[in-house]
């Protein structure tokens, strides 16, 4: 016969083998029964308890503590205090990884993160590896920077060069409806668009870039580019292709899930596109 | 002393004093409704106030043979008390509410060639000191009392709200020790707890354990000899995962998180806004997990929550140097599948399967740990993605800046760490996922609240005191309340049941207005419920799942 049981003394709670001396576990277990059976209020209780007693039923129960003060309070209290520790060196300025062939990432943004602008920006500054970019918005609408890489090669822009950009950012974390694009007077440019719905998704525009595109409700769910300039087109999740005037497109996500199917726990949106566009000047 | 020397009917009520073990509980000594109450176990140090007793004063004495400790008083308020309250539309005062029992674990057990004997923990809410736990063999068989002993008790917190928001208000949770007897290992038994009023819970299936070397005391699929000895994965002798190092404890529920983090993401879970190591996060998670309101036979109460965060999930490029920051992760589960394979350092896309082959040492820790992501961007997009057993991604770097707080850090690994234990958007289901009702950060009415625009607030109502943990917190006009802080909850399953009203207003739930628009906006459900995540927390995934990608 086995029993399996431990935990730790401390103070406030009296182990009850400390009270039946040095016998035998199943001794220890059986002695805590009749004990109980003692204390039991009613015949029936005092009765149960002393044949667990006499059948050995109560495996284990000579280490159940006995609490001398039982009853705590709930306490959803606050994370022990963690005060931040310095660092042990600078954290590294994020850049973009070596041979990552395009990106476009805000590493600033605007005064109303929530409120979307399309337009003109003034480029304030660059930094030395030309792939941070500093651009002043009109009027309060403040500061966006942001770190681009056009197919391994940065933006040809300097300080004080107008831009065009475009900026949205989702309301509900659930319900993907972002870009971020830039587009110099060259017509060089980038942009990151997502969106999503329950339902495939349709006529998303993307700014800068003048086409649209759309999840066609088959398998695979490709995604149909379509614009005035280009030539109508699918492309499937992880494709990337040109689609005429110089442009390409890379399909990072075309994704849907089926009410009923089990395939995790999906945050949110059902269907979801998200495609990358960038045009070498 | 009496701690406290006031209350209702079924209150629990600490006796603090000295040679109070072996003792018996008299109530209203010298009166002709006298009579001796149940203790805890194996002495007089607490009590249920006995259901039905009248307003006023009652003398309590503490009796151990000849021996009498001097009377103290306890006074039943004759105001209406928590039990009392009128609760439109329903009756026109509520009982109190039925024991519930919550779970099981083992205390001890024996295995015999005709069966197991087994000392059960067994707990719930709002069971009285000296509930009375029967067994059942099936569904329909007559229910046995058995040798039952109140144990532990754990007093509720409601933020001051109000009894008219709770369907189930839950005063206290507790625990019993109870002797089912020699029965057949594996057999199914049912257990009803019986309170003192003689209103009992609905049954709780349990099973029990089939033999000693897959005995897991306290449920959460870690065995018993791998949470004493340490587990050895192969089997040749050498412990992989130390888990008594660990601190793990075969009574106390355990779960185990391995979560790797990129470089390059600009909020990190392990840092501070100006970059330095900060704990906060992780404290706050394990701090959730420890008073979550369920207890153990231990010292230690709650569930045991251990984040290994200190490694990233690289990949190393063919000329040689580790890479371990990816623009995108795609959680390989269901259509996000690629058509074409992407190379992770041209595209700065990778398959989360690829991080997890690579990082996680699945023959050693596949059964132990749930494995989890840190990253910048997921396929879809959003901010996270469970597999609903042992692999998760978080992914919301690239929200704006309101996201990026440490509340917002441990409601998402709440959340999706909830999704690995099982957990869905709206309780039992995963529609509608903005409940104003479902007390958890597994609602979306929850998650991320305190990061969204103003109007967003303002049209998702929910119970906020219980949000904020708060009791005076307020989102007026849509604002984030005054006091923000790191506690994050998962239901107890107190919450109302909510209408959909006709017309669509006029509903409310802790006096915040409900825009139905939100909670449903194509009008499919006529009610909402709130759901009790914490006694439904499978915690499986790693042992099913160990082998699995994701």
């Amino acid at each position: 016969m086995t029993s399996y049981g431990r935990w730790d003394a401390s103070a406030g709670i009296i182990a009850l083998a400390l009270a039946v001396g040095c016998d035998s576990p199943e001794r220890q277990a059986a002695e805590a029964a009749r004990n109980s059976s003692e204390v039991a209020v009613t015949a029936e209780q005092k009765q149960l308890w002393q044949d667990a007693a006499d059948r050995g039923d109560t495996p284990g129960l000579q280490r159940v503590p006995v609490l001398e003060d039982p009853v705590a309070q709930r306490a959803r209290s606050q994370a022990p205090a963690a005060p931040s520790q310095p660092a042990p060196a600078p954290a590294p300025q994020i850049t973009i990884p070596e041979g990552v062939r395009n990106e476009i990432r805000i590493l600033v943004y605007p005064n109303d993160p929530f409120a979307s602008y399309t337009g003109p920006a003034r480029v304030a500054s660059v930094d030395k590896t030309g792939e941070r970019i500093e651009l002043t918005l009109p009027g309060k609408l403040g500061t966006l920077t942001l770190l681009v890489r056009v197919d391994t090669k940065q933006l040809a822009v300097m300080a004080g060069d107008m831009v065009d950009v475009a900026y949205r950012a989702r309301q509900l974390p659930q319900v993907p409806n972002d870009v971020i694009a830039i587009r110099t007077a060259g017509g060089g440019g980038i942009a990151h668009v997502m969106q999503g719905g329950n339902a495939p998704v349709q006529n998303v525009a993307i700014p800068l870039f003048n086409f649209t595109v759309g999840q066609r409700d088959e398998p695979g769910l490709p995604v149909q580019i379509s614009g005035p300039n280009l030539k109508p087109m699918d492309l499937a999740m992880g494709q990337v292709s040109p689609v005429g005037s110089g442009v390409v497109v890379r399909i990072l996500g075309s994704t849907g899930v089926q009410q009923g199917t089990n395939v995790g726990q999906v945050e949110g949106a059902r269907f979801t596109v998200n495609l990358m566009v960038w045009r070498v000047p | 002393m009496l701690d406290p020397a006031e209350g209702h009917p079924h209150d629990v009520v600490v006796i603090k004093g000295d040679d109070l073990a072996f003792a018996e509980i008299v109530w209203d000594l010298g009166k002709s409704t006298q009579k001796v109450l149940p203790g805890g176990f194996l002495g007089a140090y607490m009590f249920s106030v006995p259901h039905g007793a009248a307003a006023g004063a009652h003398t309590v004495v503490v009796r151990k043979g000849a021996a009498q400790s001097k009377p103290m008083t306890f006074t039943v308020p004759s105001a209406p008390g928590p039990i009392n309250v009128p609760h439109p539309p329903g009756p026109a005062t509520r009982a109190y509410p039925p024991p519930r029992i919550d779970a099981v674990t083992i205390a001890g057990a024996t295995f015999e060639p005709n069966g197991v004997r087994t000392t059960l923990y067994v707990q719930g809410a709002n069971l009285d000191v000296g509930t009375i736990v029967s067994v059942k063999d099936s569904m329909t068989a007559p229910l046995t009392p058995v040798a039952t002993a109140s144990h532990r008790v754990l007093r509720n917190d409601w933020f001051d709200v109000s009894h008219n928001d709770m369907d189930y208000p839950i005063y206290h949770y507790s625990s019993a020790i109870v002797i089912p007897g020699l029965r057949p290992a594996g057999q199914r038994i049912w257990l009803v707890a019986t309170n003192l009023d003689n209103l009992q819970s609905e049954p709780f299936a349990y099973v029990l354990p089939t033999d000693a070397a897959t005995l897991d005391s306290d449920g959460d699929s870690l065995l018993d000899t791998w949470e004493t000895a340490g587990f050895d994965a192969e089997g040749d002798g050498v412990v992989d995962v130390n888990l008594p190092m660990l601190g793990a404890d075969p009574h106390r529920r355990d779960v185990f998180v391995e979560l790797d983090i990129m470089d390059d993401v600009k909020n990190r879970p392990d840092r501070d806004k100006s970059g330095n190591p900060d704990s906060t996060v992780f404290n706050a998670l394990e701090q959730m997990f420890a008073s979550a309101p369920i207890l153990n036979i231990g010292e230690a109460q709650g569930i045991h929550l251990a984040i290994d965060h200190s490694g990233k999930p690289c990949l190393t490029h063919p000329g040689g140097k580790d890479f371990c920051t990816f623009r995108t992760t795609i959680f390989d589960i269901g259509g996000q599948i690629p058509n074409n394979e992407p190379d992770p350092f041209e595209d700065s896309e990778v398959r989360f399967s690829t991080l997890k082959k690579h990082n996680f040492d699945d023959k050693k820790r596949g059964k132990i740990y749930h494995y989890g992501v840190w990253g910048r961007y997921q396929v879809n997009t959003l901010a996270g993605f469970s597999d609903a057993g042992d692999d998760f991604i978080i992914a919301f770097d690239e929200f704006v800046p309101s996201y990026h707080t440490p509340r917002s850090k441990i409601e998402v690994l709440a959340h999706e760490l909830g999704h690995n234990l099982r957990q869905l958007h709206a309780g039992g289901e995963d529609d509608p996922v903005y409940k104003p009702n479902y007390l958890s950060v597994m609602s979306y009415s929850w998650l991320f609240r305190t990061a969204w625009p103003d109007a967003v607030r303002l049209a998702t109502a929910t119970c906020l005191p219980f949000y904020y943990a708060d009791k005076d917190a307020k989102e007026a006009s849509g604002s984030v309340s005054e006091n923000v802080n790191t506690i994050v909850d998962y239901s107890e399953g107190m919450g109302r049941l909510v209408m959909r009203p006709t017309p669509p207003a006029g509903s409310s739930i802790c006096g915040t207005e409900v825009d139905w628009n939100t909670v449903d906006p194509d009008s499919v459900f006529a009610t909402v419920e709130d759901f009790a995540n914490w006694r439904f927390l499978i915690f499986d995934g790693p042992a099913k799942n160990g082998n699995l990608v994701p």
